[in-house]
Parts: structure tokens; sequence; C-alpha cells
């Protein structure tokens, strides 16, 4: 690996510019307050008291009657109950403990500065607003398995720093046809936010130590892996051919050209044409006046007025019935009948 | 000599640890990423890409990220 060399032309973030040098200061100010104050208020776990006081309370009234007699069944399996959820609770603190003990202190200003840079050389360019305040960054295009989902905008709220609140945002929209998957703009994206699904207590992990790059990083990958097994929409749905009348997406064998206007059309939506049997799209295919049945323009006449086109065989009967009356008006002007009918 | 330890993967691990002077990058990975491989994950010293040949400096931060990491729904 060869690093370039060229003079001025240093790495972006060893040389910021003014402006995104404040913007970083600035972001990072305000976020290191917020992650102070939540280590302030991030008190000791209290101890399960009020658990342990009710088990030795029940033990030693059972205590005092003893002398009475030996405890019934069920007045020990209530103490027996009392115990077991004691103990119950003393594990959850024991971990509630071991986490308190463990909590990565709140990150200082120059780790969150060093994050902010950090972040512009893993992804090209962050962008700092302070007032809302949010931090973004955007991906490379995410392509799945040969499927160009396009690039993402990764957008953190960092006004509260105890969940993670961002949006992961697709730069170009390309959902699958399908109405079924409506806001769905990567298998594992609805509504613009992602389903972490394995990445959830890393990522959760990362933003609340204040590791905003490893943050970023991390819902990346989760954009740049596709898991099958559980999909919002499976990358199939954005693959195969679109049909024009439906708008859903079908396996390329299964698809269909209109006759006239080459349009793709799905099995479901092709119409064939009753005289000449070619498939036909929806807006190609006509319907005779008189039969109602489905043809291609070749197959129809021209339109006959208000009625519309007819097809070879009703267009043939109109001009036999046209002849006839004809005919019989022509009689009928030359005064004799057109054909003798017994009185 | 004592580094930050990061591991993405799973829960996420970040803590201090202590690692015999000229470990590098690779030993650490196998050391404590017992099934995995190292090209398998982004690999970052002190917040910068680094070659599994660097050998690891007091306070160091070294961190792993999976390049795979599964979504659902």
């Amino acid at each position: 690996m060869t690093a370039d060399r060229t003079p001025g032309k240093l790495a972006r973030s060893h040389v910021p510019r003014p402006r995104q040098l404040v913007l970083r200061v600035r972001l990072a100010v305000r976020m290191q307050r917020a992650y102070a104050e939540r280590a302030r208020l991030d008190l000791l776990p209290a101890s399960p008291h009020g658990s342990w006081t009710r088990l030795a309370h029940r033990a030693a009234l059972l205590r005092r009657r003893e002398s009475e007699g030996p405890p019934s069944s069920r007045a020990l399996a209530d103490l027996q109950r009392r115990a077991f959820a004691c103990q119950a609770d003393v594990d959850a603190y024991v971990e509630r403990l071991r986490n308190w003990v463990r909590r990565p202190p709140p990150p200082t200003l120059r780790d969150l500065y060093a994050e902010l840079v950090a972040l512009e050389d893993e992804f090209g360019e962050a962008e700092i607003d302070v007032q809302s305040p949010t931090l973004a960054v955007v991906t490379e295009p995410i392509e799945l398995e040969g499927v160009e989902l396009g690039p993402f905008r990764i957008l953190l709220r960092c006004g509260s720093v105890e969940e993670p609140e961002y949006e992961t945002i697709a730069l170009v929209a390309h959902e699958p046809s399908s109405s079924d998957f409506a806001n769905v703009t990567h298998p594992h994206v609805r509504d613009d936010a992602l389903c972490e699904g394995a990445g959830h207590e890393a990522i959760q992990a990362a933003f609340r130590a204040g590791r905003l790059c490893d943050f970023f990083a991390l819902v990346r990958q989760v954009l740049r892996t596709y898991n099958p097994g559980s999909a919002y929409a499976r990358l199939g749905e954005w693959q195969g051919v679109e049909c024009t009348d439906c708008g859903g997406r079908t396996e390329e064998e299964r698809v269909l050209v209109c006759s006239q206007c080459d349009n793709s059309i799905c099995f479901d939506c092709s119409r064939s044409c009753t005289g000449c049997d070619r498939d036909l799209c929806g807006c190609c295919a006509e319907n005779c006046s008189a039969c109602g049945n489905r043809f291609c323009s070749a197959c129809l006449s021209e339109s006959s007025g208000a009625g519309g086109g007819l097809c070879t065989d009703c267009f043939e009967e109109r001009e036999n019935e046209r002849e006839e009356l004809e005919e019989e008006r022509a009689d009928d002007e030359s005064g004799e009948p057109a054909t003798a009918e017994p009185e | 000599m004592r580094v930050l330890y990061i591991n993405n993967d799973g829960g996420g691990f970040a803590d201090y640890i202590d690692v015999e002077p000229g470990t590098t990058v690779q030993r650490l990975f196998d050391e404590r990423v017992k099934y995995g491989r190292s090209a398998d994950y982004l690999i970052r010293v002190n917040r910068q890409p680094a070659p599994a040949d660097q050998a690891l400096q007091e306070g160091d931060r070294v961190s792993f990220t999976p390049l795979k990491i599964e979504g659902a729904k």
C-alpha cells in the first residue's frame, strides 16, 4: 500500500476545514455533557431488600409457631416459594451490580472528538448539525448478492444518549415492487428503521459508551449483510422482470412480451388475442364492441363510430346486415317488395 | 502492558486487558476471538486500520468488528 504524499493532499481529517473543526468540537461538547449527566444519574442499583424482608418475616413467624406444632405443608410450600423468589431477585441483583461496576465511564471530550475524526476517516465525510443535534454519514452503495440497493444515510439523533435514536435512509428509492413491501428499502430496513438482529447489543453498547465510530460501523455492517431467514422482504423481491401491468416482479421465465408494444407482462396479466392468439398486455388488448371478446388491433376493424372496433366475424355480420338493409331500402324506394311474401 | 480491547461481536465487549509486550494484532485476535478469522473482521488500532503484524503499544485501543452481522425483521 502506498500513501499519497502529494503536498496539500493530506487526509481531510488531518487538515479539517475550520468550520468542520468547530462543528466537531461543539457537538463533542454537547454530547459529553449528555453522557456525563447520564453517568451522574446512573446510581448504584437498589438491593432486593423487600424480597429478603418478606422471606425473613415469614420464616420468623413459622419458627415462633413451631412450639404449637410443625408447620403445615401449605405454609412450608409458601416459604419455599418466597425463598426461590428471593434467590431469583438476588441473582438478578448480582447481574445488575456486575454490569454497573463494569459500566464504561462517560467518554471524555477528547474521546468524542477523536470519534468524530475517525468517523470521517471511516466514511469519508460526516454531516454534523449542532442545532438538531444530529450526526450523519452515508454508506457506499449497498449491494447484496448482486442486488443494488444504493447508498444509505445513517442519521443519529444526539440529543439523548440513553438509547441510540437513528434512521437508515435509502438515498435511492429502490423498493420491491409489490405493495406488500411498502417502505421496505433493504431486507432489514422498513420505514427507515433498521432491525439490528444479531447486532442489537453491540450497537447499543457502542452508543452507550460513546464509541460513535463503532456505532456507525456496526450499523453499516448490518446493512452490508443479508439474512434471508429473517427479512422484511427477500432479495428475490428486488430481482426479476417487472410486469408493466401489475408492477410485480417475476422470474424471467415466467414473463411474456406483448406482441404489439413489447412490454413485459407476467402470466397472470397476459391476454391472448381471440383472433390470432398473440400475447397482449392490458393496454394493447381491445374488446370487440359487438361480441366483447379480446383482440389485438390487427384483428379489429377500424372503429365504426361510437361503438368501437369490431372483430372480423362481427364486422362481416354487421356488413351483411347493412347490405340487406340497403337492399330493402332500395326496394322500398322502387316500390317493389324485396321479397314477395304471401298474404 | 494494558490496552483497551473492544470486541464488537455478539453483545460487545470493551475493557482494559493486560497483554505481553510485543503482542501483535493477530496474536491478540487469536487469543481473544476463538472462533473466527481475522479476515472476517474490521480491525482498528487507535481508530485506524492496522496490519495483522502490527505490535501493540501500551495504552493502544484495539477494536474488532465483524464484517457480517445478520439483521432481522
